[in-house]
């Protein structure tokens, strides 16, 4: 897999999140394939374009993300997402590693923590297809 | 933990939060003005609102009010990397005053989780309208208590809304 066409899907409430993080994950060579603003939305979403990597907010409307995290990894347990949140009491990040995200990065998120958790993200993918 | 030093930790969460954010964030110094408290319906909004309700044992709404002249500021900053259409600009100043709230409360749920050992729930940030307002007023007799806070670009103010028993023991004890 080549990590410079990753494809990923952005999902979050905020649109200057999604506008932000869209423009970032431009700048490292990602290709985001859509968005969406809350978990039904991105449950819909993953299943349309089966991302190489998702971005997850917490706390949305309709679903939030740690019920779409466990919707996704249920009918796709190889789905690779990384949670962008505020929240950052233990319990969450346990919940949301539970439901089978790969990693965790507390907003407001600096450009290179969010390099570095979807670049090991997508090395874990790579280390597992050479397995 | 009695109602009063239940409300005092919350406060002094999102003040210590929102402090810290606004200079690392914004490079804006937020010096305190004023406190006031007294019933919902009484409460002083400024220009642009954003809500948070609170949800488990704390249960009560966290309101940032914002002038416009701030608000502004905060948004330039916010999407100074963005293109935002003109058309997009009330909704992207909207979706800065929502950002700014959920990212302080999120934070604020790191300190509050030895009150509610369950977690504490925080639903998304609404911006408030009169539906919202009329909805904090069925609270039981709901009360504020607000904190001003003056920048060189503007005002805001930070609020909780809960029950009558809540706010009054706060300040009759």
């Amino acid at each position: 897999m080549d990590v410079d066409i990753l494809t990923v899907l952005v999902v979050d409430d905020s649109p200057i999140i999604v506008k932000k993080l869209t423009v970032l994950l431009q700048t490292f060579g990602y290709k985001v394939v859509q968005t969406a603003s809350n978990g039904k939305e991105a449950v819909a979403a993953y299943k349309q374009h089966q991302p190489d990597v998702v971005t997850m907010d917490i706390t949305m409307p309709e679903m939030d993300g740690i019920e779409a995290t466990q919707e996704i990894i249920g009918e796709f347990p190889d789905a690779k997402i990384v949670m962008i949140t505020s929240h950052g009491q233990e319990n969450m990040v346990l919940d949301a590693l539970k439901a089978g995200a790969k990693g965790y990065v507390l907003k407001p998120f600096q450009q290179q923590k969010v390099y570095e958790t979807i670049q090991k993200t997508c090395k874990r993918k790579i280390e597992l297809q050479f397995c | 933990m009695p109602a009063r030093k239940l409300i005092a930790k919350v406060m002094q969460s999102v003040m210590t939060r929102t402090h810290a954010y606004f200079e690392s964030e914004f490079d804006i110094k937020l010096t305190e003005h004023s406190c006031a408290h007294g019933r919902f319906e009484n409460m002083t909004l400024l220009d642009t609102t954003a809500v948070i309700h609170v949800g488990g044992l704390i249960n009560l709404l966290i309101a940032f009010s914002f002038e416009s002249s701030l608000l502004n500021v905060i948004f330039e900053k916010m999407t100074e990397e963005l293109e935002i259409e003109l058309h997009e600009i009330g909704i992207y100043r909207e979706a800065a005053a929502s950002d700014v709230i959920n990212t302080i409360v999120g934070h604020c749920t790191i300190d509050l989780l030895h009150i509610d050992k369950n977690g504490v729930a925080i639903t998304p940030p609404t911006i408030l309208d009169s539906n919202h307002a009329k909805k904090a007023s069925h609270i039981k007799d709901a009360m504020f208590y607000t904190v001003s806070l003056n920048t060189t670009l503007g005002k805001m103010n930070i609020s909780l809304v809960a029950q009558s028993e809540m706010l009054e023991n706060n300040f009759n004890e």
